[in-house]
């Protein structure tokens, strides 16, 4: 019934890279922090002020995030060793550049929408239908129902922020 | 005390509580069915437009969305073995093998029935509990908060799944989240790198629809295409006869006493209330080689100790301040935007807004029953609505809902960033539970311990002379040291 599909091995695998990953640039917003937190004052109410609990806390992170990327490596390591391990199969297949194309297109509706150029009942018309049918492969039998959602999510979006909550709205 | 709550009661049947409870009731039901939708995830959306309501309102929504959400999420359980949402995991495990040899109905009436029941424990227990709780926390000091706070961090870790680092590593970086922009008791700015829009600091709405709804979004895109295993629906056998329930009496009991205490513990949910009621159910079952292939005491053990969870988790909140799941969390976010300070003063203060919360919690769960009992079948329909028509209209509530709470586009650029933070923490299997908590909790800790250390003389000695601050960092040592030493002799091994 399931077909072992290799995307599915591939973010398993990938773990170990995330975490790695995500320590690394822990460690890094960490150093920033802290070194933010010098330009501060001495306490003066109290033994802590504004900066020791900060600075602690950064420490604290970055060994947490050390011990993350250490578990990362130890986890690679352990699989190279260990040689290539059955991975459970799973019957559909990961879009990854999907996640980061709709990712890329809301930014770019924030930053339309931000400009004020574009009315947002319009832009959301057109995100709304752009969105769906890139997470629906292009197929044209989506159209109908996305053309339906755009509007009520375009103009009456539109309509219910501006007039019911008072929002300003572009 | 009765008063309180019968004037409860009376309220939430006037036109509009009774409108938002419903349609709360409704709409938890409806995302907790659609898998990949969560209750953080639609009460992190809404959050922004209560905004714009009567606080009490807004809090019959939430309670209301929160009853249906933990409910709802076993109709998915059963009928795809996909969870609806994190809590009804353990449901997949015997309500599918039971709904796939032929008796779906069963399955899902077993499961109702026994949600209902443990959401009516877990009132209970929250309607007895909360007012002596508040008595008691109202004698807690700035030590005894902070080290309650940090025993609800440690929780809340040690309940990951997973790793316990990964928990503790997402509650701290949580706690930086929130630190940013002014630091209230010394007027001071700090680690806004002299951006002024980061002088209010990042505000919870953003950060929690970005990481929980906007990040969900992510994980559920790179999944669109996962294939669903269905069930022919047909809703026979709904109905257990008396003498069936009484074979689970003494089952249904227990899950529901489990669920409510570990709903009770700080930082711990509906989850970790259904995998330990499972578990139990499993060691005291005469057919415990049922378990995972359609047992109808593991339904009734997982269902009964989620939803009892709901009420329990309520007492920390109601009575301390303190979170007892994320969706609590979430709750406790909503109070701050409507300038309610949970807590035990809020039974002096707003006891409209506590008997409130109490009486929604239980109505709820009743119009959660009768919901779900006379409409399981448009409801189960919603399960196969399409992503690529839901994502997209969610993206967009989220971009006008985090734009309306402030007028400004910043607060639309950090839900996108947070978004992308919670969808990479997702991937690195990093559970997003303590940051949400570690994001609420950490002012709360700071100011806490500042004020102790104020009134102490910049002593830190109470910590360890007070008897409820000792017994808090006790156990919080204890579970921080036992999980971290198991995981360390596991990985030795």
């Amino acid at each position: 019934m399931f077909s072992n599909h290799p995307n599915q091995a591939m973010s398993e695998k990938l773990i170990p890279l995330w975490e790695i990953g995500v320590g690394i640039v822990t460690i890094a917003v960490c150093i920033l922090l802290y070194w933010d937190s010098l330009n501060l004052p001495d306490p003066v109410f109290d033994p802590l002020g504004s900066v020791m609990v900060p600075r602690a806390t950064c420490v604290i992170l970055g060994l947490f995030a050390s011990a993350i990327i250490f578990k990362g490596m130890r986890a690679i390591n352990q699989k190279a060793d260990n040689g290539p391990t059955k991975e459970s199969p799973l019957n559909y297949s990961l879009r990854p550049g999907l996640a980061v194309g709709i990712l890329g297109l809301t930014a770019t509706y924030v930053l339309v929408l931000s400009t004020r150029l574009v009315r947002f009942s319009e832009l959301t018309f057109v995100f709304v239908i752009l969105s769906g049918m890139w997470m629906g492969r292009f197929k044209i039998k989506a159209m109908p129902v996305l053309l339906i959602l755009a509007l009520i999510m375009g103009y009456g979006g539109q309509y219910v922020f501006k007039e019911v909550f008072f929002v300003d709205l572009p | 005390m009765i008063h309180g709550l019968i004037d409860g009661i009376i309220y939430l049947f006037l036109p509009w509580p009774l409108f938002f409870m419903v349609l709360g009731t409704f709409l938890g039901i409806s995302v907790g069915a659609i898998p990949g939708l969560t209750g953080s995830m639609l009460i992190a959306l809404i959050l922004p437009l209560t905004f714009y309501m009567v606080d009490l309102h807004a809090i019959v929504l939430l309670v209301s969305i929160y009853t249906g959400a933990v409910s709802g999420g076993l109709i998915s359980a059963t009928l795809l073995r996909m969870p609806g949402t994190p809590a009804a995991v353990m449901t997949t495990f015997d309500g599918y093998p039971m709904a796939r040899s032929g008796h779906p109905g069963r399955a899902l009436g077993l499961g109702i029935t026994a949600s209902f029941i443990g959401g009516l424990v877990g009132w209970f227990f929250l309607y007895t509990l909360s007012p002596p709780l508040a008595k008691l926390a109202v004698k807690f000091g700035p030590f005894e908060y902070f080290t309650m706070v940090l025993m609800a961090l440690v929780l809340i870790a040690a309940a990951s799944q997973g790793s316990m680092m990964k928990g503790l590593f997402s509650g701290v970086l949580g706690m930086i989240v929130s630190m940013p922009g002014l630091d209230q008791s010394a007027g001071q700015n700090r680690l806004t790198f002299g951006f002024v829009e980061l002088t209010g600091g990042f505000h919870l709405l953003p950060v929690l629809i970005g990481v929980f709804a906007v990040g969900q979004i992510l994980s559920d895109l790179l999944t669109i295409e996962q294939k669903t295993e269905r069930v022919s629906l047909n809703f026979r056998g709904m109905f257990l006869s008396l003498r069936e329930w009484k074979q689970q009496a003494i089952n249904l009991l227990r899950s529901s006493l489990v669920g409510t205490w570990i709903g009770i513990l700080p930082g711990i949910g509906a989850n970790i209330g259904s995998i330990v009621a499972y578990t139990t159910a499993k060691t005291f079952s005469k057919k415990s080689e049922r378990f995972g292939h359609g047992s109808e005491e593991g339904i009734v053990a997982a269902e009964s100790a989620n939803n009892a969870s709901i009420g329990g988790s309520l007492v920390p909140l109601i009575t301390m301040g303190i979170p007892g799941s994320v969706i609590d969390a979430l709750l406790i976010g909503a109070l701050i935007i409507h300038n309610i300070q949970p807590g035990p003063m809020l039974f002096v203060t707003n006891p409209k807004m506590v008997y409130t919360m109490i009486a929604v919690c239980l109505i709820s769960n009743i119009i959660m029953f009768i919901m779900m009992i006379s409409a399981i079948k448009p409801i189960s329909m919603l399960m196969y609505l399409p992503k690529k028509y839901v994502l997209p209209v969610i993206l967009v509530f989220c971009v006008a809902g985090v734009f309306a709470f402030n007028n400004r586009f910043f607060d639309v650029w950090v839900m996108i960033v947070f978004g992308l933070i919670g969808f990479v923490l997702d991937r690195a299997k990093i559970p997003l539970g303590p940051f949400c908590i570690g994001l609420i909790l950490a002012p709360i800790a700071e100011t806490q311990l500042r004020q102790g250390l104020m009134l102490s003389g910049d002593s830190f000695l109470p910590i360890i002379t007070r008897p409820a601050s000792a017994t808090f960092l006790l156990v919080s040592v204890g579970f921080l040291i036992w999980p971290l030493y198991k995981e360390w002799k596991t990985s030795s091994k």
